[in-house]
């Protein structure tokens, strides 16, 4: 067999074997760290959307709550509360508060935190049975 | 240029302690001043000097920020540090605390009056600007909260004549808001400011409106309508505002406040370096890119930082300012014959 | 035997032949660089499937959060409502304690559901994942790095897409300690899984004692554990 055409060149071949082993490294690099990524990714995200799920689920429930509870009353003066009620029910409803990729979902956030305290203030709900709006702050 | 502003009387308004702020009634014969002793004074013209008619003393807990006359003179609102706003009604020269307004989670920054009376605007540090309706039998209703900024809202003021409210914040941001649908929405960001924007003032016309702020300078926003000459870019059918002239390189220090007089177009700043100054529109300036002239400037107007100036709303030239060191100051402003 | 082949077949042996002197130490050099060279590929691959699993892995722990903690917050938010209500119609102490009762328990049960959250999401550190990088074996047969595209960690989420079954399918393949956490995640889940059913339960039974009717009901018995 030809000597020339069988071994490469020596420079390439030491050029190849260089880029087989950083290539090898990478591979096994990148199996690990996805797979950390994940973990450590999953981790953050679901602290945040337990905080997001816990209050949006918050405001869900006393919105639902306080609608039956006026419903019970025929005065005319809970119309409006009603109302108010209805639209941040309707607002709840609608954002896909799941969807971490949402590109609105801080701003339709802030949107129902607003239309609660909202609520809140026309319910005359006392400041120290009010719940907070700032246990999670969304930073992405 | 020093002769265009005279002092006319200095008056320890809160003495140890700071004023905050001031506003005349929409008659201009009444001045309401407040700070951080709690206190609101009434101050009313006995002669040739200005005395206090009375104290309103018994609705805050702590600092009293700013406060606001109700188009009809007849409320005075108030807005305080220990995180509500309280309405007080004249009664002849007594005020009576009818309200308190309740709902911000902490310190109320500001509060304004629409021009219709039946609207009011409270912002504060917990980075919301509160909409309230009040009906005939003077009843408070929270109609929207509105969480567009993303940091403290230092000032809320509303256009002259229509429905329509600005808003300041530590977020270096000014944001306006309508209504739209039976609820009210942001319908503008006017981003340039390089800090804190500290106060706002609309022009009489309202198609101008004046910011000032931690960054040393003053902007002047111009509204621009759809369909505009001009080529400005505006989403829908709502305005956009741009910036047309920027008065940067007069003020050493932080701008506290603007104010720009209804009645003469003149535009007084309130200065963090002790100092007053007063700007004027060149005359055959062009709208698009107006250019403005200092006018007047009285260093050392005050021993601290002057927090607030205002022009008295029917007599020309007639200002006013206070500062940190507790006192009040009464000018008599002198438009120069060619600016 | 190409000349790579050479090199990787001698790379793991020790020779001291000292006739061969200079030979061997060039082949300690040469395996020293390959070693570096694996390890900076390691670094630099690892870096790569991190930054591009992480967001992947937080939009399904967002998911799986916000999903888990919406009943809670919503018995929260219905306790609250009930709250105020009462204390409008100035209801007895009795019913005031019992409903910030049920409240101190939603805050406890969600505090419980948060730690679940962060011990089921913990990480093995990246310093043990550099360590391995020792016994990797050099085998030639290598795709390239464009190889490796987001399929696998698709591959990967789509495996660990279930919490308890994830940890305790892989706790073969991994350390003990692992194992038992899994171990104990789970009894701890079995143990907890009725408090929410239970809060729920003394709910409704508030309300029937506050005469609320029926249907005001529905919208708590629809919350799901």
């Amino acid at each position: 067999m030809d000597v020339a055409s069988c071994e490469p060149d020596a420079f390439e071949a030491v050029f190849m074997a260089d880029e087989r082993f950083h290539s090898e490294g990478y591979k096994e690099g990148y199996a690990d760290g996805s797979h950390a990524g994940v973990i450590e990714g999953r981790q953050y995200g679901a602290l945040r959307g337990a905080n997001i799920g816990s209050e949006i689920g918050c405001y869900l429930g006393f919105a639902l709550t306080w609608q039956h509870l006026l419903h019970k009353c025929t005065d005319e003066k809970h119309s409006k509360k009603i109302r108010v009620l209805e639209s941040l029910i309707g607002m709840i409803k609608k954002f896909p508060f799941r969807d971490p990729t949402y590109d609105k979902l801080q701003e339709d956030l802030e949107k129902i935190r607003g239309k609660f305290k909202q609520v809140c203030s026309l319910l005359n709900i006392p400041s120290d049975l009010r719940i907070s709006t700032e246990r999670s702050a969304l930073t992405f | 240029m020093k002769d265009s502003l005279t002092l006319l009387f200095r008056i320890p308004a809160h003495p140890d302690s700071r004023c905050w702020f001031l506003a005349w009634n929409p008659t201009g014969t009444l001045l309401a001043s407040c700070g951080c002793d709690r206190s609101i004074r009434i101050w009313g013209k006995e002669g040739d000097a200005w005395v206090c008619k009375s104290v309103l003393g018994e609705g805050h807990q702590r600092t009293i920020r700013k406060i606001a006359w109700s188009p009809c003179g007849n409320y005075l609102a108030s807005a305080s540090f220990d995180a509500t706003t309280c309405i007080w009604k004249k009664n002849q020269e007594e005020f009576e605390c009818v309200t308190t307004l309740e709902g911000h989670e902490n310190e109320v920054k500001s509060v304004a009056w629409a021009p219709s009376g039946s609207l009011l605007a409270t912002c504060s540090r917990d980075k919301s600007v509160w909409v309230w309706e009040v009906d005939e039998e003077d009843e408070y209703e929270c109609v929207s909260v509105l969480n567009s900024h993303t940091q403290d809202v230092k000032h809320v003021v509303w256009h002259p004549n229509q429905e329509l409210l600005a808003s300041a914040s530590y977020d270096d941001t000014v944001k306006l808001y309508q209504e739209e649908e039976d609820d009210w929405v942001c319908c503008a960001t006017l981003e340039g400011h390089e800090s804190t924007v500290w106060s706002l003032a609309f022009d009489q016309s309202g198609k101008h409106l004046a910011s000032c702020s931690d960054d040393k300078t003053v902007r002047i926003w111009r509204q621009y309508k759809p369909g505009n000459e001009q080529g400005v870019v505006c989403s829908g059918t709502d305005p956009s505002w741009k910036c047309v002239c920027t008065l940067s390189g007069f003020h050493t220090r932080t701008v506290y406040d603007v104010a720009w007089c209804h009645l003469t177009g003149s535009l007084a700043t309130a200065c963090g370096d002790d100092a007053i100054r007063v700007f004027e529109e060149q005359q055959l300036s062009d709208p698009q890119q107006p250019t403005f002239t200092m006018t007047a400037h009285m260093p050392r107007a005050h021993s601290q930082d002057v927090n607030c100036v205002a022009w008295n709303p029917k007599e020309q030239g007639l200002l006013v300012s206070c500062s940190d060191d507790g006192e009040m100051a009464f000018w008599k402003y002198q438009r120069p014959e060619v600016c | 035997m190409s000349w790579v082949q050479v090199v990787l077949s001698q790379l793991n042996e020790d020779v001291f032949d000292e006739n061969v002197d200079e030979m061997d130490l060039l082949q300690k050099e040469w395996k020293n660089t390959m070693e570096k060279r694996i390890k900076e590929g390691y670094t630099d691959g690892a870096e790569a499937g991190k930054v591009i699993a992480l967001q992947q892995g937080f939009n399904q722990g967002y998911k799986q959060g916000a999903e888990m903690m919406m009943p809670c917050g919503q018995l929260r938010g219905t306790l609250n409502a009930l709250l105020s209500w009462c204390h409008f119609n100035e209801a007895d102490s009795t019913v005031l304690s019992k409903i910030n009762n049920l409240l101190d328990a939603v805050a406890k049960y969600e505090k419980h559901l948060h730690k679940q959250l962060n011990s089921l999401h913990q990480q093995p550190h990246l310093g043990d994942l550099l360590h391995s990088v020792e016994d990797m074996d050099i085998s030639p047969a290598l795709p390239t790095e464009e190889q490796f595209d987001e399929s696998t960690i698709d591959k990967l989420c789509e495996n660990d897409a279930g919490f308890n079954e994830k940890c305790c399918r892989n706790s073969s393949e991994v350390d003990s300690t692992k194992a038992e956490y899994c171990r104990r995640t789970k009894k701890q889940e079995d143990s907890e899984k009725p408090t929410l059913t239970l809060i729920k339960e003394h709910t409704v039974s508030l309300l029937e004692q506050l005469g609320l009717t029926l249907d005001m009901l529905q919208h708590i018995q629809e919350l799901e554990g």
